[in-house]
């Protein structure tokens, strides 16, 4: 019973943020509206469109996106042995953003709604792919090589981004600006469908790893002598932890801190061992998200701030006082 | 035969000379081997070949009749145990976790702990006397207890092979004693194949059944304590000369009698 109450504690807290942010937006909705909306069949229903066409898919968005934000930041904490890395440490956002960037001045991006998804999920994955051949060393993956190299990485592809905008025109300028930003609006079903296929199978196999990252925790001797095929699981972990991260800038830009804060904060409440951990980060990353975006667009008004600013804003100060309290690690 | 190793000869890469050259050993069951020699003699490096940690760039290393590298590591973790010499923690960690790790080759990767799991812990923090710290976590731990605790991990394992490398490095005189007397106790309780690295000449003679001295990466001497630790050989292996006296049930006790050391 004692072990179930983070979940259910987690699920419900979810549920209830998903709940709330149905009715937050410019129409009011009653709880009817809301319950006819998601019930019924037909697109004449006003209420019905909005809910269904505006309201559900980006809070959709936004469980998927936090939760997968989260989970990467967890694993990818677990293979460098750092309880400060997080899901953009090595490059997957800038290779993301670089090709959306990229796209959109190109004008391939404005073309169709699944280009500029995909062009991004492409960058990420280039990204990652780079930086994984730079930290193989003689078949065995260097995790303080892989932190260099990812930085480096990511400092050579923003600064390919800061070039593409400077010779950009004001108008591209300002959609790929508010790319890099990140974003949970106007995020279709189909979006969604990709976000999940890609995020869903990969979660679950993160959380198959849990007790091997536990072990790798430990360092490599140990993992090995405790049965972890060491390698293995650091090529796994890196991959999985990069596809969630990826896709997730794909579809939502780049939305910092979560992928920090979550995992930081599940592992202060409820321990380190990872079997639990990634479940646990799974639901709390998905509240934490959900729970924002519905607060900033409450009281955010006609003037939609971008998801990355509001969780920069709040994962910050927060991540400052469990830094203090933890007494720096 | 538990271990055997045929003429190996481990090169890390980058490394002027080999850490170890053309060594030929056997270990068996029941029988407590302590391995010493200098610092950089190779006395890890023989433990990580030993369990297919490292592949010998000559030679044959061979467990229970099969070459190493056709093992599996969960295969390998269900027959053999390592206390390594390092280890970092990079998470807050309870006891009874860091204990649970040893469970990992019996579990694999989706199945959770089943009450026996919980029972084989519970009997591993009672063979090292930490039942009573099972929800302490590492980072407050004494050294002592440390060393204790990554001993009930290996035990958890419930592997009949046990390897560990100075588990009594930073140990006072007490624990150190004590650390000796059950890694004897349960070679013998359990007919375990125990390989122990130390530097304590002393503990290791009086309480292991055999000795490996290594120096420069060979194996310079083999057998019963009191043969391997005599003065000639310790000062050739250590580079220091020493004064050797026979303390009868007490093992043998070699004292440096110089402070500079040749090397």
């Amino acid at each position: 019973m004692k072990r179930a109450t983070p979940y259910l504690v987690l699920s419900g807290l979810l549920f209830a943020g998903c709940w709330f942010g149905l009715f937050v937006g410019p129409a009011d909705l009653s709880p009817e509206d809301v319950l006819r909306a998601l019930w019924s069949h037909g697109d004449q229903d006003v209420a019905r469109r909005i809910v269904m066409g505006l309201r559900l898919p980006r809070i959709v968005a936004a469980v998927f996106v936090g939760a997968s934000l989260s989970v990467s930041g967890a694993v990818f904490q677990a293979l460098l042995r750092n309880p400060l890395a997080e899901p953009y440490l090595l490059g997957v956002s800038s290779g993301a953003a670089l090709a959306a960037v990229g796209a959109i001045a190109l004008g391939i991006g404005a073309m169709g709604g699944m280009i500029l998804p995909l062009a991004a999920l492409s960058g990420g994955l280039a990204a990652i792919s780079i930086v994984f051949a730079v930290a193989r060393v003689s078949d065995r993956l260097d995790t303080r090589v892989l932190i260099l190299a990812g930085v480096v990485v990511s400092a050579f592809f923003g600064a390919c981004i800061t070039l593409i905008l400077v010779l950009s025109p004001a108008q591209t300028l300002r959609s790929a600006f508010f790319w890099t930003l990140g974003s949970l609006s106007g995020i279709s079903w189909s979006m969604n469908a990709i976000l999940i296929a890609y995020t869903v199978p990969a979660a679950i196999a993160a959380w198959g790893l849990g007790r091997h990252l536990d072990a790798l925790a430990l360092g490599d001797e140990t993992a090995a002598a405790v049965g972890t095929e060491v390698e293995t699981v650091k090529r796994a972990a890196f991959f999985l932890a990069s596809l969630l991260a990826a896709a997730t800038v794909s579809v939502a830009g780049v939305i910092g801190f979560v992928g920090l804060v979550v995992p930081h904060a599940v592992r202060l409440l409820w321990g380190s061992a990872h079997r639990r951990l990634i479940p646990l980060t799974f639901l709390a990353g998905a509240t934490a998200l959900v729970v924002t975006d519905a607060g900033a667009r409450a009281l955010g008004g006609p003037v939609e701030i971008p998801i990355g600013v509001v969780t920069a804003f709040l994962g910050v100060p927060l991540f400052l006082v469990l830094l203090r309290r933890k007494g720096g690690a | 035969m538990s271990f055997v190793m045929n003429g190996v000869t481990v090169q890390y890469a980058g490394a002027a000379s080999p850490a170890l050259l053309d060594a030929s050993l056997s270990f068996e069951p029941g029988v407590h081997t302590a391995v010493l020699g200098p610092n950089g003699a190779g006395k890890s490096t023989l433990l990580r070949v030993l369990l297919g940690l490292i592949r010998p760039a000559a030679g044959e290393v061979r467990f229970e009749g099969r070459p190493t590298s056709e093992w599996t590591r969960r295969e390998m973790a269900r027959r053999t145990a390592l206390v390594s010499a390092g280890e970092e923690f990079a998470f807050p960690l309870s006891v009874q976790e860091l204990v649970t790790m040893g469970r990992t080759p019996h579990l694999g990767s989706w199945r959770a702990e089943r009450p026996v799991d919980r029972e084989v812990v519970r009997q591993a923090l009672y063979d090292v006397d930490l039942l009573g710290l099972a929800g302490r976590p590492v980072s407050t731990l004494s050294a002592g207890e440390l060393q204790r605790a990554r001993l009930a991990r290996a035990l958890a394992q419930e592997s009949d092979h046990l390897l560990l490398d100075e588990p009594t490095a930073h140990l006072d005189l007490g624990h150190e004693l004590a650390t000796f007397e059950r890694i004897e106790q349960l070679t013998k309780e359990k007919h375990l194949t125990t390989i122990t690295v130390t530097h304590n000449l002393n503990l290791a003679s009086r309480f292991s059944d055999r000795v490996v001295l290594l120096s420069g990466g060979r194996v310079t001497a083999v057998g019963e304590p009191r043969e391997v630790l005599v003065s000639e050989r310790i000062e050739a292996a250590f580079g220091c000369p020493v004064e050797v006296r026979d303390l009868a049930e007490l093992g043998v006790l070699a004292v440096p009698t110089s402070n500079r050391p040749e090397t």
